[in-house]
Order: C-alpha cells, then structure tokens, then sequence
C-alpha cells in the first residue's frame, strides 16, 4: 500500500512537471534547433508526456526529420496523426520523410487524405499532381490542375504542369493556351516562352 | 524500498525502451547499403530482419532485402520485402523486375505475367519472357533415310509432329506422334508410335514426369529364296567312279506380322547449379502377333557314276511349314542421366541398366550440346545397343527393334527468331538384319520446324 502511494505521487509529480514547464521546454527546444543540436533538442521534449501530447509529437517528427532519423520522424508524426486525426498539418509533416525514403505510393495517400480532410486544399493538390505527371499518369494529373485552375485560374505553376501534360497527351491547342496563361503571369519566364517557341 | 527503486527505474526504462526501439535510418540505410554493394547477401538479411522486427519500413531497404533473398534464392522471402518496397513505391522498376522474376521462379505464373506487363518496353524485350500457354510450342520434322546396301533394305521415312502444352506454370504434358516406313528384301513394315509425357515441376530445379510410348508395329513378309546346287566335276582318276549331287533348294515366308508395344518411364530430375541428374525407372512390354507361314523345302538328286554311266541315284525331298507363334516380350530398366554445363558446353551421358528375357546388359550413351551463339547451337550424341529395346530422352525416342544397332546423331539448331528454330540433323546408323543376318548401313537427314507460341 506504501509503495503504491509513491508510485501515485510520482506519476501526478511526472505529469505537472510535463504541463507545467512544456512551453519552457518548447522554447529549450527551439534555442537547441537553430543552433543545430537536434539530438539535444529531442532530449528536452522527450520529458513531456507523449503519449498524450499532440505538439511535442509534432514537433518530434519535425526534429528527427532535421536529424536525418526518417523512420522516427515518421512514427512520431503518425502519433501525432492518432492523436488528431483531422490534422492535416502532420500530414504535411509527414510527407517530409516519405519523400527521403522514396516511399512515394505513402506519399501519394497522405495527399489523398490531405484531400479527403479539404478538398481546396490546394498546395497538396498540385503535388499530388505532379507525381502523377512524372508517373505519367496524365491524365489523372489533368483531372487534379482542372479543380486547381478552377479555384486560381491564374496560377503559374499550375499552368505551367498543364501545358507539359497536354504536350504529352498531343494536345498542342490546349498546351499553347495554358502556357500562354503562365507566360502571361510571368513574363520572363523564359523556359515557358522556349517552349512555345517549339510548339 | 529497494524493490520500489527498482520499479520506478524498469518503468522509466520501458519507457525509453519504447522510444528507442527503433533503428536508427542512418544506420540501418548506412549497414544496409554497404551489405548491398559488397554483395554481401547472408549479412544483410542478418541485419534487415533485426531491424525489420524494430520497425524498419522504407523503400530502399525493402528493395536491398528482397533483392538479397533473391540473390539466395529464397523466392518466397524476396517475394515478402519486393512486395513491401511496391507498396512504397510503385513507380520503380527495379522492384518490379525483380518481383517478376521471384514469382516467374516460384512457377506462379499468373503473377509473373501480371508484373511482366508493368514493365517498360525495353525490359520486357530484355527478357523476352513469354508466358506459358495450354498449346506452347509446336514441333514438325522430317527425314529420310538412305540405305547403303540395297540388296537388303531400301531408304526409310520418318515423321515426328509434336505438341507442348503448358497446363499450368508447374504441370507441363508434351505429345508426339512418329511414324516409320521402310521396303526390305524381305517385305516391308510401317510403324505408329504415340508418345506422351505429363511433367510436375515442384520448382525449377525439381520435376518430376512420366514418360509413356507406345507403338504399333505393322510388318509384311512377302519373300522367296530359291537355289539350286551342282557338286563340282570330279577330279579324280579316269574310269573311278564318283557322287554326283544335284540339290534344289527354296525358302519363303509370307503373311503378315504385329507387334504393340508399351513403355513406362517415371523419372525424378534434380538440377544444382550447372548439374542436371535423373533417375528412372523403366519398363517396356511387347506382344507380337505372327499371321505368316514359313515353307522350307529341299530336293537332293545324289547320282553314282562311272564316267556317262549311272550306277545308283536317289532323290531325297525335305518339305515343311511352320507358324510362328506371337511372343510377348518384358523388359526393365533403371537408369541415370547426368550432365554438366560449364560456360556454353553441356556434356552428359544417359546410363543404363537392362534386364531381359533374363539377360542383363548395360548401355550408355554420351552427349555434348555446344550453344555457338544465341541463334546456333551444335548437339551430338551416340549409343550403341544390343538385342534389346532402349529408349532416349525421357522416353521421347523409343528404338523397340531387338537388333544390335549404333547410331552418330549431329544436330545443328538455328533460331531464325525467338518462336521460330529450325533443327538440320545427320544421323549415321549400322542396324544388323536379324532376317537376311547381315548389317547395312543408313545414312539420314531429318529437316525440323520448332514453333513457339
């Protein structure tokens, strides 16, 4: 009975040492980033209770990511993902040490998720699209801009992709118009104008 | 309170065991990578299934431990990782290759065929890899075969057509039908032969087949010998008297004779690296069936003489006719066939052991197989038997005339392209006559068409 006593006062000690000094702890953890000791910026967070805390898994993911440690970096932003599902944030978080191990088919279903969360989810959308075009997957990357274009019709970027991906489809027409709008947008945008050029 | 120390130390512990029991990726990519380059197989799936237990999953490490059981060929466990590198990372053609071929190795077809197709234009022509069909391959051949002494047996025909069929990626059954002709001074004889081999492949370097020939022989007896004997002058002295003898003699044999016969090869076949063994077992039955009659008959006119006069004469006749009687003849075999491969050079031999009729005999027969190029490849064999049946290449060549017979065989394989091979082959042969008792020779050209489909 005497021991569990202590064992109880240990925890709750444990537990308001975490809540109370996490932003202290954070603030450690920032100081020890920007001087480029994440392993030691990863030990300071680790005090806190992780089990339960969004942030600190967050933050952990993004640390082992600096840190070159994908597959942690990975399992922490999957805790973080358990603990707020509709996060999109550790998703794009994510996404970062998928694309270091190549693991891109994962990459492409985070984007999806990304998607299913916010469909006008914009930055995730072009991405996923260009996976597809180097996929060569043009026609699903086509059907991704579309929704793009149609929201920010005068997005470089998206333009510029859709112009290339109607060249490989053979449809020059649409191609020359679509670069014609990034052109438009960038006016020394002189790869663009290249390529015009040749069409 | 030394227990309770001890508690809280294992709580915090398993804490941080948690935490830190996942590999480090600088590690694992760094190990694993030099485990790869170096080739060094058996260390790197060492290392891959420790760190696989402590939650190492990303593409490059996926690809690197199946390609090392692959190396090993642990078909199954590079099946596992390759499969896991996919689902990382889909695009990459190399796992896809490699998975291909894990499951082109494991006979699942199926599988292969659907990873084959995801496969680049320039990858597939690389490999060339046709999926088996129920009809894979169709075999046409002919031949003609010249004899050398025509005053005992005239050229010979021979056709082969036969069927390859691929039921499934392990079960196989070839099929061929064979038919022989050929005019002797004593008749002639046609036969039909029909062979069929069910083939099981537990993987590619175990099968086990079955090699069934069966043959129908249809021979024609259609033969008169007659003679005539004059005892030379005498040469002795004027006046002596001396034997005259005068015999006329005639053999002739007329009628017709069958023979179906039946051989039985069950043969398991083990390859390791660059050497193929088989051993079988065989048994070979005929029946004859005897429809023709042999007539004999002898006149002998023994004349005493003194000079132009006769003192004594007598004429003996002998007549007589017999039917043969149809017997039914077995024979068993044990055998081995081994060979070695060694650069673009196969040589081996096919050994035999054969009961007959209470007779024991051993046979061998050596050949060599030289792959040129890839389109010209040399192969040669030669055998030499006695007074009984033998059969060749998983029973596909069934020599059921009870004769003493050697054969050279030279055949010259071109592949005009990947489905289409044309086979040139020149065959020398003595074949011993049981009927006239002499040996002839033929000299044979056969002309084959190989279709793949």
């Amino acid at each position: 009975m005497k021991y569990i006593f202590i064992i109880a006062i240990t925890a709750i000690s444990v537990s308001s040492f975490a809540q109370g000094n996490s932003v202290e702890v954070f603030k450690t953890s920032y100081a020890y980033e920007a001087s480029g000791q994440y392993q030691k910026a990863i030990s300071t967070l680790e005090k806190i209770d992780l089990s339960s805390s969004y942030s600190a898994n967050l933050r952990l993911g993004w640390l082992h990511y600096l840190n070159a440690n994908y597959l942690k970096s990975k399992s922490f932003y999957t805790t973080a993902i358990k603990l707020k599902p509709s996060s999109i944030e550790a998703r794009l978080g994510l996404i970062y040490p998928l694309q270091v191990m190549s693991n891109w088919d994962e990459v492409i279903k985070v984007y999806t998720a990304i998607l299913s969360i916010d469909g006008n989810h914009t930055s995730s959308r072009y991405q996923l699209a260009y996976i597809y075009f180097v996929r060569k997957k043009y026609t699903t990357a086509e059907t991704h801009l579309k929704k793009i274009l149609s929201l920010y019709p005068f997005d470089y970027n998206s333009n510029a992709l859709l112009g290339s991906i109607y060249v490989k489809l053979g449809k020059i027409k649409e191609a020359k118009k679509h670069y014609t709008i990034a052109l438009e947008y960038n006016p020394s945008a002189t790869d663009i104008s290249a390529i015009l050029k040749g069409l | 309170m030394r227990r309770l120390t001890l508690y809280i130390f294992f709580m915090f512990l398993s804490g941080g065991f948690i935490l830190f029991a996942q590999e480090d990726y600088k590690q694992v990519d760094s190990v694993t990578y030099k485990h790869f380059v170096n080739e060094d197989w058996e260390k790197l799936i060492e290392f891959g299934e420790k760190t696989t237990q402590n939650g190492a999953d990303y593409f490059y490490f996926n690809l690197r431990m199946g390609i090392a059981y692959f190396k090993l060929e642990d078909y199954k466990s590079s099946l596992e990782f390759l499969t896991k590198a996919n689902q990382n990372n889909s695009y990459n053609k190399i796992a896809v290759e490699y998975l291909f071929w894990s499951n082109y190795h494991l006979l699942k077809e199926k599988e292969a065929k659907e990873w084959y197709t995801q496969l680049d234009d320039s990858t597939q022509q690389r490999i060339a890899y046709t999926p088996n069909k129920k009809l894979s391959s169709i075999y046409l051949e002919y031949g003609l075969k010249l004899a050398s002494d025509r005053q005992f047996a005239n050229n010979a025909t021979y056709l082969n057509l036969g069927l390859t069929h691929h039921l499934t990626g392990k079960i196989a059954f070839v099929q061929a039908y064979t038919f022989n002709s050929q005019s002797l001074n004593w008749g002639n004889y046609t036969q039909h032969q029909y062979y069929a081999n069910p083939s099981y492949l537990f993987n590619k370097s175990t099968k086990l087949n079955l090699g069934l020939h069966g043959s129908l022989f249809d021979g024609v007896f259609d033969f008169l010998w007659e003679g005539t004997y004059q005892s030379p002058p005498p040469m002795g002295f004027p006046g002596a008297s001396f034997i005259d003898t005068l015999a006329d003699s005639s053999y002739q044999i007329n009628g017709t004779y069958k023979e179906l016969g039946l051989l039985i090869e069950p043969r398991f076949t083990k390859k390791w690296n660059n050497i193929i063994t088989s051993g079988y077992f065989g048994f070979y039955t005929s029946k004859g069936q005897s429809n023709y009659l042999e007539t004999y008959y002898d006149s002998t006119v023994i004349t005493e003489r003194t000079g132009p006069a006769i003192i004594s004469q007598s004429i003996e006749v002998n007549d007589s006719t017999s039917q043969p009687v149809g017997a039914t003849i077995n024979q068993y075999t044990i055998g081995m066939d081994f060979s070695y491969s060694h650069w673009f050079i196969t040589a081996g031999s096919d050994l035999k052991f054969i009961l007959n009729d209470g007779n024991s005999n051993f046979f061998f027969s050596p050949y060599l197989k030289i792959n040129i190029s890839e389109k010209l490849q040399f192969s040669a064999y030669y055998f030499k038997k006695g007074n009984y049946a033998i059969s060749l290449f998983e029973g596909s060549q069934l020599f059921n005339y009870f004769a003493p017979l050697t054969r050279y065989s030279l055949t010259t394989k071109y592949s005009i392209s990947k489905k289409t091979h044309l086979y040139l082959t020149y065959q020398y042969e003595s074949v011993f006559d049981n009927f006239n008792g002499v040996d002839y020779r033929l000299n044979s050209i056969y002309l084959g068409l190989k279709f793949k489909l």
